[in-house]
């Protein structure tokens, strides 16, 4: 008997759940399961799972009816506690199953009936609520029959328009007179778009040069919120001689699903960001450099060993003949050459838009340390002009002097200088001096004598004293005249 | 004393001075850094202090490509890299800290202190040990700059237990850290371009040895980095509504707030693409004004109308054609008011009026 119960226990048990789980409010929701998005989007929810709801922007509610009705259906969504029937807070639309209409019941204006349809058991309502909707928690209802069939709380949210842009130092480099088929990927150069609101941009990028041949690499139409991508740019080029273009780009980006303003007047925001772009078509590991419409192509800086000689070619292109005149500081130019001839500078060239003139440049590095190497270009036509340079790295070498060493050297030296004009000065003074009192004092007090006339005494005193016997007071020697073998002079 | 003695004794004299200059020197270079003990007591070794070895140091992305010498891009995270040595045990590592700063742009490249226009010009994390033999996350902090860090998102690796270890340190820039070129011509002779974010690391440790990492430890470059252009704006609330307005009447709208974000000097305008337009009739771009009620700090100091449809015709609220408002090196963002007013003339149908603006922020 008791094992026969106990199947009985479980029934009832498991009816007793049963019927208890209707009462559950999650359950008592089964004749209709409620979605809630923006248009397009997909839902989102806040942390306690709570459907978004952002006012001002359409959205669907897509109510799923467990069978189908032939009643009406209804959706009222109101903030509690606030004003009924007001904008900022108390809303009610309607599925007329009779005259299959579709209404705003309270305002006519938050409904898109053209949006708008059911198949009697799916009814799929695009409603929104003003932009000035009070956020916060409200309660949607879902009323079949004249009977709430689900209610639901959603957060209602002010729409914020929340826009990023991230830019690289966009630079392409294009070989002259080559086709390219590039992508600014592997230079991690892109694009960052970041949608850090809560409502969906439309977002379109555009060049104002180089239209045909820019393009953004996977693009989107639509921002969605709370989304970040990113963009690599990738440049399509037919063969071109070098040039330097510049490009600008723009990012535009605006609400998508707007709801138009109740009012009479409505100004609906874009927002709007520049970002930049550069095309050089030029040698690899060239700068190319532009003035007017000629393009000079040379390289940002040379290695050369100290004490050698470093060559590199140049090119220049363009509309118009140039003037060229080239200078080295802290090497030395040893030649500019075309075609193998040294050329006179400074030198007229006669350019070509379709062609590369290359000339071949020669330094030698006749210091330690950074020379510069610079290029003088004057347009003929257009009177422009232009100096470009070029760093010659010198390795090895004598260290140069710092400037602080110089200027110390130029201190000492300048020092000396003067405290030795300084001395010749007073000697000059002493002697001139001294002559002219041995002269006015007359012959019984010897005149001062310089220093020549005291050595050359002293001199001959020394080679007199071993003949001083011969009564020799001194051949004089003439200061130039070699000094006897063995004679030290003694000062 | 004769010549004959006095010559040579001038000679030994100077060879003798000589000898004993070079002795001197060479007692002083063959001078070891360890003492040593003689006599009758015991014999000491004192154990020199060795100073940190910085064996890495680069900043990468989390796919662990180098970026040292390209750009970076802000609000996003990159990883810090550093890997040091001390023979010491890692007890005798004092400090260490890893420093990043804009060098100023224009003139002679800035050092590190200085650097002090603001937390958007200068980073700056430290590690701080007392002692310990083990390093652990929490020891590092970030002293300055505007960037996310969170020190428990560091992680540790050991190299050799208690002398080397690396460290990965996840670091985000935020959206106003100085805009900087890409450094494409970073040399071995020191900081050389010009507009760039330099980046050092210095290791100090308890023996006062302080090791500054400058260059890479394989090429020698000098550390130099990018930083992408950013601007940003947002708009919160409802679009700019006029509400009902009477023909020969004219509203304002609301005052929305624009907060605008740029890393780098910029300009903020406004232009209309569209004129107010409703199903049947237009009314003219010329009634749509700039309030100078908007905002008491832009350059609207008077209801200025617009001339004309298109960005030839915009008003600019910061900057000007050839000016730019300076870039703020101390926030994340900025903040600017704009408000509108609307004409409708007289004899204009009634209807919903909707017109487009756009509100563009530019670094020329």
């Amino acid at each position: 008997m008791g094992s026969r119960a106990r199947p009985g226990l479980l029934l009832l048990s498991l009816l007793v759940v049963g019927g208890l789980s209707f009462l559950a409010p999650s359950v008592r929701a089964v004749g209709a399961d409620v979605t809630i998005r923006m248009l397009g989007e997909a839902p989102i929810a806040n942390a306690d799972g709570q459907p978004i709801w952002v006012a001002g922007i359409w959205h669907e509610i897509f109510v799923n009816l467990t069978a189908a009705t032939a009643g009406s259906v209804e959706v009222r969504a109101s903030l509690p506690g606030g004003s009924p029937k007001t904008m900022d807070a108390d809303y009610d639309w309607l599925y007329d199953a009779a005259n299959a209409t579709w209404t705003d019941a309270y305002y006519a204006l938050f409904i898109r009936s053209d949006l708008s349809y059911t198949d009697g058991q799916h009814f799929v309502f695009v409603v929104g609520v003003d932009a000035a909707a009070i956020p916060g928690l409200w309660t949607v209802h879902i009323i079949a029959g004249g009977s709430t069939i689900v209610t639901e709380t959603v957060e209602i949210q002010a729409p914020s328009l929340s826009y990023g842009l991230s830019a690289a130092d966009f630079t392409f480099q294009v070989e002259p007179y080559s086709t390219a088929d590039i992508s600014s990927e592997p230079g991690n150069q892109y694009l960052r778009a970041s949608n850090v609101g809560n409502v969906p941009l439309r977002m379109r990028v555009s060049f104002d040069v180089l239209q045909s041949h820019l393009s953004l690499v996977n693009p989107a139409d639509v921002a969605h919120p709370l989304t970040d991508a990113r963009y690599y740019v990738r440049l399509v080029m037919d063969p071109s001689p070098p040039e330097v273009v510049d490009v600008n780009g723009l990012s535009q980006v605006s609400v998508v699903n707007v709801i138009p303003s109740p009012g009479a007047a409505q100004l609906v925001p874009t927002i709007e960001q520049p970002f930049t772009l550069h095309v050089f078509v030029g040698r690899s590991g060239y700068a190319v450099r532009a003035i007017g419409n000629v393009v000079f192509q040379s390289l940002d800086s040379v290695n050369v060993a100290y004490g050698s000689i470093v060559t590199w070619q140049v090119f220049l292109n363009g509309g118009q003949n140039v003037s060229l005149d080239v200078s080295a500081s802290g090497a030395r130019l040893v030649g500019v050459l075309s075609s193998g001839t040294k050329l006179v500078l400074p030198t007229t060239l006669v350019l070509s838009p379709e062609s590369e003139y290359p000339l071949t440049i020669q330094v030698e590095a006749t210091q330690a340390g950074t020379g510069t190497v610079s290029f003088s270009l004057h347009l003929l036509s257009t009177g422009d002009s232009r100096t470009f340079t070029t760093s010659v790295r010198v390795n090895g070498g004598p260290a140069p002097l710092l400037s602080a060493e110089v200027s110390y050297l130029w201190i000492i030296g300048s020092a000396l200088a003067a405290v030795t004009f300084v001395l010749m000065g007073v000697s000059q003074w002493r002697h001139r001096t001294g002559r002219f009192r041995g002269q006015a004092k007359g012959p019984e007090r010897p005149a001062k004598r310089g220093y020549n006339s005291r050595r050359r005494a002293r001199v001959g005193r020394n080679e007199k004293r071993p003949n001083e016997s011969k009564g020799d007071n001194g051949a004089k020697r003439s200061p130039r005249s070699p000094r006897p073998k063995g004679v030290r002079e003694s000062r | 004393m004769t010549r004959f003695f006095r010559v040579p004794l001038r000679r030994c004299l100077v060879a003798g001075l000589v000898f004993f200059a070079l002795v001197l020197s060479l007692g002083h270079a063959m001078a070891g850094d360890s003492g040593s003990a003689e006599g009758g007591g015991p014999v000491g070794v004192t154990v020199t202090n060795q100073a940190p070895v910085v064996t890495q140091f680069d900043i990468r992305t989390t796919s662990n490509a180098s970026l040292m010498g390209s750009q970076l891009d802000v609000r996003t995270t990159y990883w810090i890299w550093v890997t040091v040595y001390d023979q010491n045990n890692w007890s005798d590592i004092k400090q260490l800290d890893i420093n990043l700063w804009y060098d100023g742009g224009s003139g002679s490249e800035k050092t590190y202190w200085q650097q002090t226009g603001g937390a958007n010009l200068r980073v700056n994390l430290t590690y701080t040990n007392s002692g310990v033999n083990q390093p652990s996350v929490t020891q590092w902090s970030l002293e300055q700059g505007n960037t996310n860090f969170t020190a428990t998102t560091v992680a540790i690796g050991t190299n050799t237990v208690n002398q080397n270890y690396s460290f990965r340190i996840p670091l985000e820039l935020r959206s106003q850290i100085r805009q900087a070129n890409d450094p494409t011509a970073s040399g071995t002779s020191g900081y050389d371009d010009l507009g760039s974010w330099n980046a050092q690391f210095v290791a100090l440790d308890n023996g006062g040895n302080n090791v500054t990492q400058q260059q890479s430890e394989v090429s020698g470059v000098f550390y130099e980095f990018g930083v992408f252009k950013y601007t940003g704006i947002t708009l919160v609330g409802s679009p700019w509504t006029g509400g009902s307005i009477a023909p020969g009447a004219s509203a304002t709208t609301g005052t929305r707030n624009v907060v605008h974000e740029s890393n780098a000097p910029y300009k903020l305008s406004v232009y209309v693409t569209t004129t107010l337009t409703s199903p049947t009739d237009t009314i003219a771009v010329t009634n749509i004004m700039v309030t100078a009620a908007g905002d008491a700090t832009d350059l609207i100091t008077t209801d200025t109308a617009f001339t004309g449809l298109g960005i030839a015709n915009r008003i600019y609220l910061l900057g000007s054609a050839s000016t730019t408002q300076p870039f703020d090196p101390s926030v994340n963002s900025e903040t600017t008011g704009l408000q509108f007013k609307i004409n409708v003339p007289l004899g204009t149908p009634a209807g919903a009026y909707s017109a487009n603006i756009v509100v563009r922020v530019e670094q020329p």
